[in-house]
């Protein structure tokens, strides 16, 4: 019995200068690895989306890739506190 | 969020120093040079020589420079003492407003020579040599009379201290996107505006502000010249909104909608971009690095909070948070109406160059807009301060045509200088044109 495959982890992936034109062919190379793709954005040369957390390495080694990171995120204080 | 591919940041300097003069001054700027460093004219070649190949900066000699005209600054190779008796001379009424050590960046892709490593390396270590500027005075509040501003019947005190009050620019024909928490579409001083929205948060349609904190934000940035009740508190009352909802209306936001929403922006053809926003993470991203870079070639400019983790009362001045500690992005700090720097405001305390504090902006006590009923409120923060600094960066979007890096260098060269320290207020006080 295998335990079960670990939770995909949501990770933005930096294109590298060189290849922003090649954006759909990194995709197709990102997916050969498991990635899911969220969204692609083209004006800054990043795509966002899911995959297999040992696969991360993978995917950093592919041409083009320029960083490969975990997405994070951001929390506001809350509305009545006094400083924002 | 800790990034899977360490970054390869460096605290490391090239050497080099970073001399920035005074707008229209560089005459002057050169003479001081040559009295204060022994670097004369003939020692720096001209970015205009090496046309359209830009900048090859192994091509700087060992003592001497490149001397950009068009952005008002040189990049000069000089022992530190030299570059100490230059910053003795630099100040507000200075030919020369800084001088500050090039850091040494990562790997960025370099386009046509000059980069934004030699507008950003601004960002560091320039405390070592501010403090020896100041000799004496480094610690503690200097005895500079403290200009104490007020919300008047008309005025909040932040258009009065940045002097928005006094200019003639509107921000007219400027698309500022403001990515927030979204705006009230409802609310009455933004009836008639012209306000294109979108909204990044999965399963929310609309861009409307279920918070508060993206309509105040949106407020101080684009609010009305005269709103129907209460005082003007708004800076670019005829810029273009753009108003991209990647907090949701409980305040959270992942990097994926924050980096679609400045996508968006940068297809709209923003040339700025506020985002009050951030997360208290002191390594830098390269998404984040990498979009503000790209952003500012197509002709935005990112304008982030700084962060509000300190608290300097108790001896605590945090850092610079993420993703405002991205070189590319311009960083604020806040500042009270007496402008000291705010309890909570963040420092650039980890030295990394490139992750500073650039500007401050009023950021204590901030009236502005608030989603109805309630219609307008008074909070604190460098999220407050952060818009009057996009809302100011239409302004002389509007005045000069100047975009992207161009934009970066004008808001900061135009600074109103104050006693502080860089790592608290980078350059000053946001001043309008």
């Amino acid at each position: 019995m295998s335990s079960p495959p670990p939770a995909d982890l949501e990770v933005v992936v930096t294109l590298d200068d060189a290849y922003l034109d090649q954006m759909p062919t990194i995709v197709m190379k990102l997916e050969a690895h498991g990635f899911k793709v969220l969204q692609s954005m083209t004006g800054i040369g990043v795509i966002a989306g899911t995959v297999q957390p040992d696969a991360c390495s993978r995917l950093q080694n592919i041409p083009g890739v320029k960083a490969v990171e975990a997405s994070g995120s951001v929390q506001l204080a809350p509305p009545d506190s006094e400083i924002q | 969020m800790d990034p899977i591919t360490p970054i390869q940041a460096s605290t490391e300097t090239t050497g080099r120093f970073i001399v920035t003069f005074s707008e229209g001054a560089q005459s002057q700027a050169l003479t001081s040079l040559k009295k204060c460093a022994g670097i004369t004219k003939s020692q720096l070649m001209n970015s205009a020589d090496f046309r359209e190949s830009g900048v090859d900066m192994a091509q700087i000699p060992a003592t001497g420079g490149v001397l950009f005209e068009h952005l008002g600054l040189a990049v000069i190779a000089m022992e530190s003492p030299a570059a100490g008796a230059v910053a003795q001379e630099a100040g507000e009424n200075s030919a020369i407003v800084a001088v500050e050590p090039e850091g040494i960046m990562y790997a960025l892709h370099e386009e046509k020579g000059l980069s934004l490593e030699y507008l950003r390396g601004f960002k560091d270590a320039a405390v070592g040599l501010y403090e020896k500027a100041e000799q004496g005075g480094a610690e503690g509040e200097l005895a500079e009379i403290a200009a104490a501003f007020s919300d008047s019947a008309s005025l909040t005190w932040g258009l009065e201290a940045t002097r928005v009050s006094l200019s003639r620019f509107t921000g007219r024909g400027i698309r500022v996107a403001v990515l927030d928490t979204g705006l009230d579409l409802q609310h009455p001083d933004f009836a008639g505006r012209a306000i294109t929205s979108r909204s990044f948060i999965p399963g929310v349609a609309s861009a409307q502000d279920g918070q508060g904190h993206g309509t105040h934000c949106t407020g101080t940035a684009l609010g009305p010249r005269t709103p129907a009740q209460g005082r003007r508190y708004g800076v670019a009352s005829g810029a273009e909104v753009f108003i991209g909802k990647v907090l949701s209306d409980q305040g959270s936001g992942a990097d994926m909608g924050i980096l679609a929403g400045m996508d968006w922006a940068i297809a709209n053809q923003c040339p700025l971009i506020s985002m009050s926003l951030g997360a208290d993470v002191t390594t830098t991203s390269t998404a984040y690095e990498t979009a503000g870079q790209r952003a500012l070639s197509a002709g935005t400019l990112i304008v982030a909070a700084a962060g509000n983790n300190a608290r300097r009362s108790s001896g605590a001045f945090g850092f610079v948070g993420r993703p405002a500690n991205s070189r590319s992005i311009m960083a604020v700090g806040a500042l009270d109406s007496s402008l000291r720097v705010a309890n909570f405001s963040a420092r650039d305390t980890v030295r990394s160059a490139g992750t500073a504090v650039d500007i401050a902006g009023p950021g204590v006590a901030v009236y502005s807009s608030w989603p109805l009923p309630v219609r307008n409120n008074v909070i604190s923060g460098t999220s407050m301060a952060t818009p009057h600094v996009a809302g100011i960066g239409a302004l002389w979007a509007e005045a000069t045509g100047a975009r992207g890096a161009m934009l970066y260098q004008r808001l900061i060269s135009n600074a109103r200088s104050l006693s502080r320290p860089v790592a608290d207020i980078g350059r000053g006080l946001v001043q309008a044109p």
